[in-house]
């Protein structure tokens, strides 16, 4: 997933199953990797318009980004993956260099929806149409992190931070909440706020990182798919809090991509999540029960 | 029994035909093995224009496009088994375990 990850178990004593934490890493890396051309993610893409039996992880995934992309109106979708290229994201972000491109970019025309998408839930099996290809993205890292809570939560609490996706279960053992910094997109090695967390998930979506220069202007990793161009929005950094990590991440890239306003408005009508919005200008405003996760 | 007469002279055809098929073979081979020239004239006009800003001069430029390919990012895990004491000397603000940040 091309970043630092970070786990934390509350025990007393040695846990061998934390010594497999990298290798669960490695194993969804091989399956929902685009950078991998034989990940599972990759070879499915090289066969669209064909049945293909995928396994249970990638259902799961695939399930995962459809219910997202319905409850986003479409906002959070994983058929980005040529408008992502075409903005110049087309290989690993640590190789990113200035380019000077002598095409004039063109707007991806976005072929279909997930929904469009055959499948059989039954069978696991997909069949996405000629030429559309997906790219889970973020949500992968939320649903790891998620998934590493999960099979360590039985060992006692635990904190899962996978590049800034972070799944906490419980409270700490001597019952404190789990203190999580909101990085400052400005001064990322500052912190704007303090959290308190438990048994919930916390990400934030911006355009402050993974940007790079394409003829000379600036351009970010965060399609929208209304345009399918990187978004211009005046949030730079939105950070949500949900039930889950997973959530939390496809509900960060909404809240951003939605803009100030309505991206505000629409975290105040979902009370299962609250989050924190800094503008371009510095600006930072917060969601009406954001207060409660706030350290004071 | 004597050779019939031009036997040498069919030979010489046999020669000359095997020295045109490995010729044809090889002009046909060079042919289509050449780099594109259109694309090699795009990218020479690319490399003699500097780019506006270079970020990391030590990252190297790529022109091009990797479909669905290219380098493996790498990952660092880092495994963490906490069993400190939770005391903390102020409980008002403790310490960050970590952040949440774009990614």
């Amino acid at each position: 997933m091309g970043c630092e990850m970070l786990v934390v178990l509350d025990h007393p004593t040695p846990v061998k199953e934390l010594a497999q934490v990298p290798e669960w890493f490695e194993h969804w890396e091989n399956i929902f990797s685009r950078f991998r051309l034989d990940s599972e993610l990759s070879r499915l893409n090289n066969r669209t318009g064909f049945p293909t039996q995928v396994s249970p992880e990638f259902a799961e995934m695939f399930e995962l980004a459809r219910a997202a992309e319905q409850q986003s109106d479409g906002l959070v979708t994983p058929v980005l993956l040529e408008a992502l290229i075409e903005a110049g994201y087309d290989r690993s972000f640590e190789t990113l260099a200035p380019v000077l491109d002598v095409r004039v970019p063109q707007p991806y025309v976005i072929q279909s929806d997930l929904l469009q998408i055959e499948w059989d839930a039954i069978t696991h099996t997909i069949i996405p149409p000629p030429g559309l290809h997906l790219d889970f993205g973020g949500i992968v890292k939320g649903w790891a992190a998620n998934e590493t809570v999960k099979r360590l939560s039985k060992y006692g609490p635990v904190l899962m931070d996978a590049a800034g996706d972070i799944a906490v279960g419980g409270k700490q053992s001597n019952g404190e909440f789990w203190p999580v910094g909101v990085a400052d997109p400005f001064h990322p090695s500052n912190n704007l706020e303090l959290l308190k967390l438990e048994n919930c998930g916390v990400a934030t979506s911006g355009k402050d990182r993974r940007h790079w220069q394409r003829n000379g202007n600036w351009q970010h990793h965060i399609i929208d798919p209304r345009t399918s161009l990187p978004a211009e929005t005046e949030v730079l950094a939105a950070t949500v809090i949900a039930p889950n990590s997973i959530h939390a991440e496809w509900a960060a890239k909404t809240s951003l991509l939605l803009g100030s306003q309505d991206g505000l408005e629409w975290l105040n009508a979902n009370p299962e999540l609250a989050g924190l919005l800094i503008l371009e200008d510095g600006q930072c405003l917060y969601s009406c029960n954001f207060d409660k996760y706030l350290w004071s | 029994m004597p050779a019939k007469p031009g036997s040498k002279n069919w030979d010489d055809i046999k020669m000359v035909m095997a020295t045109l098929a490995a010729a044809t073979t090889l002009g046909l081979w060079n042919l289509f093995a050449t780099i594109d020239k259109p694309n090699t004239m795009q990218e020479m006009v690319s490399l003699q224009t500097p780019p506006a800003v270079v970020a990391n001069p030590t990252q190297p430029t790529f022109h091009g496009k990797i479909l669905l390919g290219g380098q493996a990012p790498s990952q660092q895990i880092i495994v963490v088994q906490d069993s400190r004491s939770k005391n903390s000397q102020n409980p008002q603000q403790p310490a960050p375990v970590t952040q949440t940040r774009s990614s």
